[in-house]
């Protein structure tokens, strides 16, 4: 009997830790996610932060592309069409002129 | 005492009754509203927006990308100043001259209206790019904020505009794409947005373990063209150029790969800014190329003669016999262009002396019922499926209704119409050995891990090799010796054909208006490049041997040694 009643304090005993154990996880998983929440939205804000970035740049790479503002500047930067076109004769190692 | 004991169990018992009446309220009959406005506060609804495709030059540079704009709003019941002190400074920048002092005058009187209006928020400007909103967040205004918006750049402005269209806004207030590829190709460079619906908290952090499902945008497709920008650059050029020159009024250019059918460049004039569509009229959005039908005059002669040829009721070096002067038709005299008569022509005189008699001999031999399948086969009267929004064709007169006077005059062009893009169409089957193909724009269409190559339309053998090589012969020398000889680029091997049409206004011809064309390929055993240019009245003179001609040879010389076409000699 004595020893069924210390049996019985001891089961008692471990169901309350047990208890207690899956309380504590519980509140450690919980302020987890809570906390997963405001990481994600930070990692999302990073990533338009990125985007934003990104567009930015392949702007400035389609307009530096653009072929009608290219002309423009090598205009003004002095380069000029050649004026005449000089073809070369394979056969009588000789060039003519074309205007 | 058991008086009090009742009356305070009673008391509970009412306070009881009282809490559970409440309760059924609020959770049975307000229960369904409140569950709406609870899910309105923790419940978030996003739409994902789809960004819209690229369109390509066929190196893969941007002919139209999406671009971010943002919309400048204010919140009046959060300024903090003066509406007129904050219309002061902002208006400098939603303004294109700030030096024009009546502009900004007026933009500031615009902006202290909205800012004075009623209501929570109020759009003051559309489309502002990325350094004005910077520049208008460091003055730190409480009150103004900004929105996100898609626009559309295109990086070689105005220089395209007719063969990309722009993108404008719906009914609905949905970007929507219009004319060229934009309105072509819209739905699948639009794309399709998606959903985003989560659970978040009161600072609108997301819960983790909260309910949440989302719809993936799909983003729109890049169109890679056959385009080639330094072509396009270039014929859009020297068309302005070209037009000034000649004093013409309208232009278009079109250089289009004769075996494919790809588009490797055109151009029409006048144009707009495909940025800015909304500051032009909508006469200007007009693509002539596909839109406009025009008598083509001379340059149809080739069609006829090509015809003529195939079906074997004349051969290159046949002699004309009634050359030798103006021909009767019914009631009507056909004459020459410049009334000069060339007896015993041979076919190849015809097409060299561009002779409308000459035309009207070949006509009458090819006979009303071949003459007219040899159109419908060369694609007169019906579309040419080109990839642009907004192509239109003139009808073709039925085989029934034409008569000896039509089928005179339409052998040299006259009487008929075709769009532009018919035409070069129609022409490049000569330089095709006799097929005729569908004149294509977009290359390949590209999504995110896919790739769609969009083939070659090769139709049917339109007339035989043959007779394709023989009319060439006659383009040839027509380049060498016709009208335009002297503009003639030497040693080089073109095949070309001048045609000056004449505007029919209300039932009869303007004496002084005309069409000015000029078709050619090169080089013409092994065409390159097929090429088209028209000018609508030109006045420095009203022929095409001195304009649209003198134009295609200007253009010609730059594209001979970009597609490596060397001189013969």
């Amino acid at each position: 009997m004595k020893i069924l009643q210390i049996r019985s304090k001891k089961g008692g005993k471990s169901i309350w830790v047990m208890i207690g154990f899956f309380l504590a996880a519980q509140v450690f998983f919980t302020i987890q996610t809570s906390s997963a929440g405001a990481t994600l939205s930070h990692l999302e804000e990073k990533a338009e932060n990125l985007r934003d970035e990104n567009k930015r740049i392949s702007q400035e790479l389609v307009v530096s592309t653009s072929l009608s503002k290219l002309g423009e500047r090598s205009e003004e930067m002095g380069f000029s069409k050649s004026g005449e076109i000089v073809y070369l004769d394979k056969e009588l190692n000789s060039v003519g002129l074309r205007k | 005492m058991a008086i009090r004991l009742k009356l305070l169990t009673f008391l509970f018992l009412l306070a009881f009754l009282t809490v559970i009446v409440r309760l059924f309220y609020w959770q049975v009959f307000k229960g369904k509203d409140l569950s709406i406005e609870a899910r309105g506060q923790y419940k978030d609804g996003v739409v994902v927006k789809a960004g819209r495709g690229n369109i390509l030059a066929s190196d893969g540079t941007w002919l139209a990308a999406s671009d971010e704009a943002w919309l400048v709003y204010v919140e009046p019941d959060k300024i903090s100043e003066n509406s007129r002190r904050i219309s002061e400074r902002l208006a400098p920048f939603f303004i294109e001259d700030v030096a024009d002092r009546k502009q900004l005058l007026e933009e500031i009187d615009r902006l202290v209206d909205l800012i004075e209006r009623e209501g929570s928020w109020v759009p003051l400007k559309q489309k502002v790019d990325r350094s004005v909103k910077e520049s208008i967040e460091a003055m730190n205004i409480s009150g103004i904020g900004f929105e996100k918006i898609e626009s559309r750049v295109y990086p070689e402005g105005s220089s395209a505009a007719h063969l990309l269209g722009f993108v404008g806004k719906d009914e609905r207030g949905e970007n929507t794409g219009y004319f060229g590829l934009e309105g072509y190709y819209d739905i699948p460079l639009s794309g399709k947005p998606g959903f985003l619906a989560r659970e978040s908290d009161a600072r609108g952090i997301p819960i983790f373990l909260g309910d949440s499902h989302e719809i993936s945008a799909i983003s729109g497709v890049d169109l890679l063209t056959h385009i080639d920008k330094t072509v396009q650059i270039l014929i859009d050029k020297k068309l302005r150029e070209g037009i000034e020159k000649y004093g013409a009024i309208e232009g278009s250019v079109i250089v289009l790969e004769p075996a494919t059918g790809a588009i490797l460049g055109m151009t029409a004039y006048p144009a707009y800014d495909p940025a800015k569509y909304f500051e032009w009229g909508d006469e200007y959005f007009k693509n002539s190329i596909v839109s406009s039908s025009f008598e083509p005059g001379s340059i149809f002669k080739v069609l006829v003669m090509a015809a003529a040829i195939d079906s074997g009721v004349v051969e290159p070096e046949e002699r004309c016999d009634i050359c030798d002067g103006p021909v009767k038709v019914d009631k009507y005299t056909i004459e020459t262009w410049n009334n000069e008569y060339y007896p015993d022509s041979t076919m190849t005189d015809v097409i060299v002396h561009s002779d409308n008699v000459g035309m009207v001999y070949v006509a009458q031999k090819l006979g009303k019922g071949k003459f007219v399948d040899y159109l419908e086969d060369f694609g007169m009267g019906r579309l040419t499926n080109i990839d642009l929004q907004g192509e239109s064709s003139p009808e073709m007169r039925k085989k029934g209704d034409w008569g000896i006077v039509e089928l005179a005059t339409a052998s040299f062009g006259q009487g008929i119409a075709a769009t532009p893009i018919q035409m070069i169409r129609a022409i490049s089957t000569i330089a095709n050995d006799g097929k005729i193909v569908t004149p294509q724009i977009v290359d390949k269409i590209q999504g995110g891990s896919w790739e769609e190559d969009v083939k070659p339309d090769i139709g049917k053998q339109v007339i035989s090799k043959k007779a394709a090589e023989a009319v060439t012969m006659m383009m040839v020398e027509a380049a060498k010796k016709g009208e335009a000889k002297w503009t003639h680029q030497g040693g080089f091997r073109v095949a070309g054909k001048t045609g000056t049409a004449q505007i029919p206004i209300e039932g009869h011809y303007d004496e002084e208006k005309t069409i000015a064309s000029f078709v050619g390929f090169a080089p013409y055993d092994e065409p390159k490049f097929i090429m088209l240019v028209s000018l609508r009245e030109p006045s420095s003179s009203p022929w095409a041997s001195e304009t649209a001609a003198p134009l295609w040879y200007s253009i010609a010389r730059d594209l001979f040694p970009y597609y490596g076409i060397h001189p013969d000699d």
